[in-house]
């Protein structure tokens, strides 16, 4: 039992630093960037007047 | 009025006092906004895209609907960022911030797919950041920075890399249903210390299967996965030491 449980605190890390979760750490987030995984981003993600239009939709 | 040049060399703190009002004048907000959705844009996409794509349902759009949600709630909750009492350098402050919106997206894409299963507005617990950090405060904050020579980060990277293939090929080996559920029980705690009794439901509706069975799932999963992906470690650990002992 106890090597599953130290497995699952490594299954825990693992998850969040490949992508298969959001790395929820500083941890997570820099072992997620050290695999250089790179996509290109469309257009639409450099719409900031979009999510600018949802925050004062949600407020109002 | 605030130059864009100011503004730009602003640090986060500063970013996040004019996106809540708290700093500057009366259009620093939306312009503080855009200066931080520019820095971060990349960075946030590249996890939205990931994540998404190792999604198991087939949603257009699902990458860049995380990433405007987790945007807005950044926003929304801007008045609660603060580093006080923590003296860290800008990198680490980026990694923070990053993780925060990774907390954030995570409860999104379960929302997200939730509503398109549902046609219903699902409730959402988006974490304050200083929830978050509350959340994260027991992991010992300077341990990554081991990472930071430089041969000690590729070697730490080279290492994630292979457990990564180990870790892709096991869960390939889980039936779709299976990885869900088990993945569910890794999500991040936060302020939902557990899984709560309506996404429990939920997943007990769309799997078509009861909660007992819900638990049983996930137990059999994690044993099936950690077999194969410990075997798998054997085996490549077994051929590296007769290619290191034949060389």
């Amino acid at each position: 039992m106890p090597d599953l449980n130290r497995f699952e605190q490594r299954l825990d890390f693992l998850l969040h630093a490949t992508g298969h979760l959001f790395p929820v750490t500083p941890q997570q987030v820099k072992a997620f960037e050290s695999l250089g995984i790179h996509h290109d981003l469309p257009a639409e993600y450099d719409d900031t007047d979009e999510v600018l239009r949802r925050v004062k939709t949600d407020n109002q | 009025m605030e130059t864009q040049q100011q503004l730009e060399k602003l640090t986060l703190t500063e970013l996040f006092e004019r996106i809540a009002g708290k700093a500057g004048d009366e259009n620093s907000s939306d312009r503080a906004f855009r200066i931080f959705h520019l820095r971060y844009k990349q960075r946030l996409g590249n996890l939205c895209k990931e994540v998404s794509l190792k999604k198991a349902t087939l949603y257009q759009g699902l990458a860049l609907e995380i990433f405007r949600r987790t945007l807005t709630e950044v926003f929304k909750k801007a008045s609660t960022y603060s580093i006080t009492g923590r003296n860290i350098n800008k990198k680490e402050e980026d990694l923070l911030v990053l993780s925060w919106m990774g907390a954030i997206a995570q409860q999104l894409v379960d929302v997200i797919i939730e509503e398109r299963d549902t046609f219903r507005r699902v409730h959402v617990l988006v974490p304050d950041y200083f929830e978050h950090i509350e959340t994260i405060d027991d992991e010992p904050f300077n341990s990554y920075e081991a990472l930071d020579t430089e041969e000690n980060y590729r070697l730490q990277a080279e290492k994630l890399k292979s457990d990564k293939k180990k870790l892709d090929v096991a869960l390939a080996r889980l039936k779709k249903r299976d990885r869900e559920i088990l993945l569910e029980f890794f999500k991040p705690k936060g302020i939902r210390k557990y899984l709560t009794k309506e996404r429990i439901a939920y997943l007990c509706r769309h799997w078509n299967i009861t909660e007992d069975n819900l638990y049983q799932i996930k137990l059999r999963a994690f044993k099936k996965l950690s077999g194969i992906f410990l075997e798998y470690e054997k085996e490549q650990d077994k051929s590296q030491r007769s290619f290191n002992a034949g060389s």
